[in-house]
């Protein structure tokens, strides 16, 4: 543990488990993690490292993929005294938005009698705004915890993740919930339960998904 | 606004906690000293570690001495204690066959390595009211503690050993079922995860060791007696101190102390799954902090039972067992019968009369039976 | 990371050490994530018996910050002996505010009842749940219960239900009626009465459950399809209180209680604490609103 970081183990991580769980709740509602002056590795967003900060520990495994990826996997098992898992036992997999969607097919997604033996991922993105931005991935999100639909504009993540996951969440409760962050601590969580759809921003203007 | 009430409640539990303080203190008498508590209650403060699930003989007698002697209070207050400790490692395997032995019996022959060693147990001693005891003083206690000492030959004292066990001997010979490469070896822990079933072994002999003494020997006795078919034999019982080492940072092996545990290994014969297989002997384990026969004793009959699953005995039943056994969940929730249940009472309340005017409406109909309330 | 300075208290925040918390918490997210389904968890001891909301301690702990204002209840009440003393442990353990107002609440823990103002968008409640297994009358055995819920095979559940309604003339469940939640997961939703039930139906709040004897936690996130077990030619009623009326407040449209006076006539009164204090008040506290509660008048 170093002690330059500023980070509360008691009162910092559970004011950001709070914002996890209003996210989680009513999926797509945009929390903003508090910018605590930490210092942070290259590589994951700090609202990411500081989710990990505040669920990890000892008792969860995770690993991280993609570039930097032994240096995020360091950082929060440092922080955190959580271990270090393949891919396809990981509790939490920490992953970049611009991750081709391949790793998604590996995670685990629980079992019937215990489906919450599964995976979850905390994606970093660019931005995530509910005003429309350019090259944005357009999320129409519907389900448990919304009370019509929610619309959450996103850049910075690859659609065929999305995809991937909506597979992956086809046999629910089977699945795997997301947790997304942005470059300024925002963050929308994405339970297993949500149907999503997605449209891609202009001019690229492919057909909906579904 | 009308928070009378409120402050009612709030009086009635305040007043309520002084007044048990009182009870337990109106006479005046010499306060109870905890080291006499550890001392000569020491079968009692056995019990409350074992189902407390902490071996802390000391605060297991302040536990006793706050509860009044009531040992159920006593282990809930320890377990609810222990659950603010911080776990910082878990122990090395302890191992009894290195155990300093103070008693060790074996029903199953007649001489064993080392000899049968009764040690301290009231097996034996005719449950005579010995009512001396009421008139027992400093002198008296004095008096037998020289005489006792005087008696013990001390240039005559064999050294130090450990004992081979019974079942080695069984192994040896070939009685024992080989080791099943596909038994379950997954080493789970109930107090950092709630059990699921089917549990592996080491979760319920770790859910057994925490069990109630008198719970564990209802189930024994039944399956015993007939509601089951386990009837052991003793093959091993001991009683004494095992060292118990952690790995520190740098992997090196630490002792950080002994402690006191009863273990037992009954033997029964298996059950073949095959005809035209051999028979073969099973093992049934139970260990305990403290000194505590019974409760060892029925923990091998509810391990072996456990391990052939049948649901016409309750004994062999996982689920049955394991839950029903647990002293401080099943003491918690008979007592929950205390507290107001009136608008669940209601509810069930408006369901009966509802259904006993539909019935008077049907002159014709069936006789109704009465209705279930949801039991909550 | 800098070890916590500020509470020089004897235990930690909130009692629970912070690894149990975040298991919770990771669980508690599971939850949420699959509405209504009952998710293992370690559950410590606590210093109050099994049986008398450690479950809903544990989420109440695990959850509650100290900007946090903690209201709770049992059967309704703010002044039940049980309410009284875990409140006066959750105070002791964080220092944080404590209410009788319903609306001023942010954290509510209760004991069979939902309150009968209306749940906002702010508040999260949790429940203490004694038996979190609402197939457990029809299935002794977890391992089947589980295997049931996991492949959403409910028929005896129904044949229960049926069978009731052959036998009594209605399905003769009361508190605790169970609900599926999400269309998907039957659930227990602790023993609050059949009046409470339809308010937890897209409900603006967040609803957690907390069942520590048997080690389960569940939620219903807001704004989720909760509806009670019902037949097309059977349907699901709340208790009916018509004809009579809360004999302080002359109110109609609420849970009552039954009381008896010493002269052996029968009274009812508003069960909801604040609420009648609210209405004895002159203040118009905003009641849940749903088609049972509906169709009354006040």
């Amino acid at each position: 543990m170093q002690s330059e970081i500023l980070y509360d183990e008691i009162f910092d991580a559970q004011e950001h488990f709070r914002l996890i769980l209003d996210s989680m709740a009513r999926p797509g509602k945009i929390n903003v993690i508090p910018n605590l002056d930490i210092q942070m590795v290259d590589g994951i967003n700090k609202a990411s490292a500081l989710i990990g900060f505040s669920l990890l520990n000892t008792d969860a495994s995770f690993c991280a993929i993609g570039e930097l990826s032994y240096t995020i996997e360091k950082f929060i098992t440092l922080h955190t005294a959580a271990k270090i898992e393949s891919l396809q036992n990981a509790d939490f997999v920490f992953v970049k938005g611009s991750q081709s969607d391949q790793f998604i097919a590996d995670l685990k997604i629980g079992t019937l009698p215990y489906p919450e033996d599964s995976a979850t991922i905390v994606l970093d993105v660019l931005n995530i705004s509910t005003e429309e931005i350019a090259d944005s991935l357009q999320l129409n999100l519907k389900g448990p915890g919304i009370k019509t639909v929610e619309t959450v504009y996103v850049t910075g993540l690859n659609h065929a993740i999305m995809d991937a996951v909506k597979e992956q969440n086809f046999e629910f409760p089977l699945g795997i919930d997301l947790m997304l962050t942005d470059k300024e601590n925002n963050m929308i969580c994405i339970p297993r339960s949500n149907d999503f759809t997605y449209e891609l921003a202009e001019p690229t203007n492919k057909p909906n998904y579904n | 606004m009308g928070y009378v009430a409120v402050k009612g409640g709030t009086d009635a539990i305040h007043n309520s906690q002084q007044l048990v303080e009182f009870y337990r203190l109106k006479d005046a008498t010499t306060p109870l000293d905890i080291k006499q508590i550890r001392s000569q209650m020491r079968m009692a403060v056995d019990k409350v570690m074992g189902e407390g699930g902490v071996y802390a003989p000391e605060y297991a007698a302040i536990a006793l001495k706050q509860a009044e002697g009531e040992v159920f209070e006593a282990a809930f207050i320890l377990r609810a204690f222990r659950a603010t400790l911080q776990r910082k490692y878990y122990s090395e395997t302890i191992n009894t066959r290195e155990m300093f032995v103070k008693r060790k019996i074996s029903a199953s022959f007649r001489e064993i390595p080392g000899g049968q060693i009764l040690g301290p147990t009231r097996d034996y001693t005719q449950r005579i009211l010995d009512t001396t005891k009421a008139f027992e003083d400093q002198e008296a206690i004095q008096k037998f503690l020289t005489e006792f000492t005087k008696g013990i030959k001390t240039d005559n004292l064999a050294e130090i050993t450990t004992f081979a066990k019974v079942i080695d001997l069984l192994k040896n010979e070939g009685l024992l079922k080989p080791i099943d490469p596909t038994e379950d070896r997954i080493l789970k822990d109930i107090t950092r995860e709630a059990i699921k079933f089917p549990a592996p072994r080491s979760a319920r002999l770790q859910m057994l060791a925490r069990a109630e003494t008198g719970g564990l020997m209802a189930l024994g006795y039944a399956s015993m007696r007939g509601f089951g078919s386990v009837h052991p034999t003793v093959g091993e019982l001991r009683y004494g101190t095992v060292q118990v080492k952690v790995k520190d940072a740098t992997g090196r092996s630490r002792y950080i102390g002994k402690i006191e545990v009863t273990e037992a290994e009954t033997i029964s014969t298996g059950k073949r799954v095959k005809k035209k297989v051999p028979p073969f002997y099973t093992i049934g384990y139970g260990l305990c902090f403290g000194q505590n026969d019974t409760k060892v004793i029925c923990m091998g009959i509810l391990d072996t039972a456990m391990r052939t699953p049948d649901v016409n005995s309750p004994a062999n039943d996982q689920e049955f067992v394991l839950y029903h056994t647990e002293g401080i969940e099943s003491m918690g929730f008979v007592n929950h019968l205390k507290l107001p249940h009136y608008v669940t009472f209601q509810s069930g309340l408006k369901n009966t009369r509802a259904a006993i005017e539909r019935s008077a409406e049907k002159p014709t109909g069936q006789a109704i039976q009465s209705p279930q309330l949801q039991t909550v | 990371m800098v070890a916590n300075i500020k509470y020089a208290n004897k235990y930690n925040f909130a009692f629970i050490d912070e690894a149990t918390k975040k298991e919770i918490r990771r669980k508690l997210l599971k939850a949420v994530a699959i509405p209504g389904y009952q998710v293992p968890y370690s559950s410590p001891e606590m210093p109050i018996a099994r049986g008398w909301g450690t479950g809903g301690l544990h989420v109440t702990l695990a959850v509650i910050g100290r900007k946090d204002v903690f209201k709770i209840i049992d059967q309704g009440s703010d002044a039940s002996v049980n309410a009284c003393n875990l409140r006066e442990f959750v105070q002791q353990m964080t220092n944080v505010q404590t209410t009788y107002d319903t609306a001023e609440a942010t954290l509510i823990q209760t004991r069979h009842r939902i309150t009968e103002e209306e749940l906002t968008e702010d508040q999260i409640f949790v429940y203490q749940v004694p038996q979190p297994e609402p197939l457990r009358s029809v299935e002794r055995y977890e391992n089947r219960t589980r295997q049931m819920h996991g492949e959403a095979d409910y028929a005896k559940m129904w044949v229960s239900l049926y069978e009731s309604f052959v036998r009594d003339g209605d399905i003769m469940l009361g508190a605790g009626y169970p609900v599926k939640v999400n269309k998907r997961y039957i659930m227990a939703p602790s023993p609050i009465p059949k009046w409470d039930v339809p308010n937890l139906n897209q409900s603006k709040a967040l609803h957690l459950f907390g069942a520590g004897r048997e080690k389960r936690l569940y939620a219903v996130p807001p704004y989720t399809t909760v509806e009670p077990l019902e037949f097309e030619d059977v349907k699901f009623h709340t208790e009916n209180f018509v004809g009579t009326e809360c004999y302080k407040t002359g109110y109609k449209k609420a849970f009552l209680d039954e009381l008896y006076f010493d002269d052996g006539s029968k009274h009812f009164i508003i069960n909801d604490s604040n609420f009648l204090d609210k209405l004895e008040g002159k203040a118009e506290p905003k009641q849940h609103e749903n088609k049972y509660i509906n169709q009354l008048e006040s």
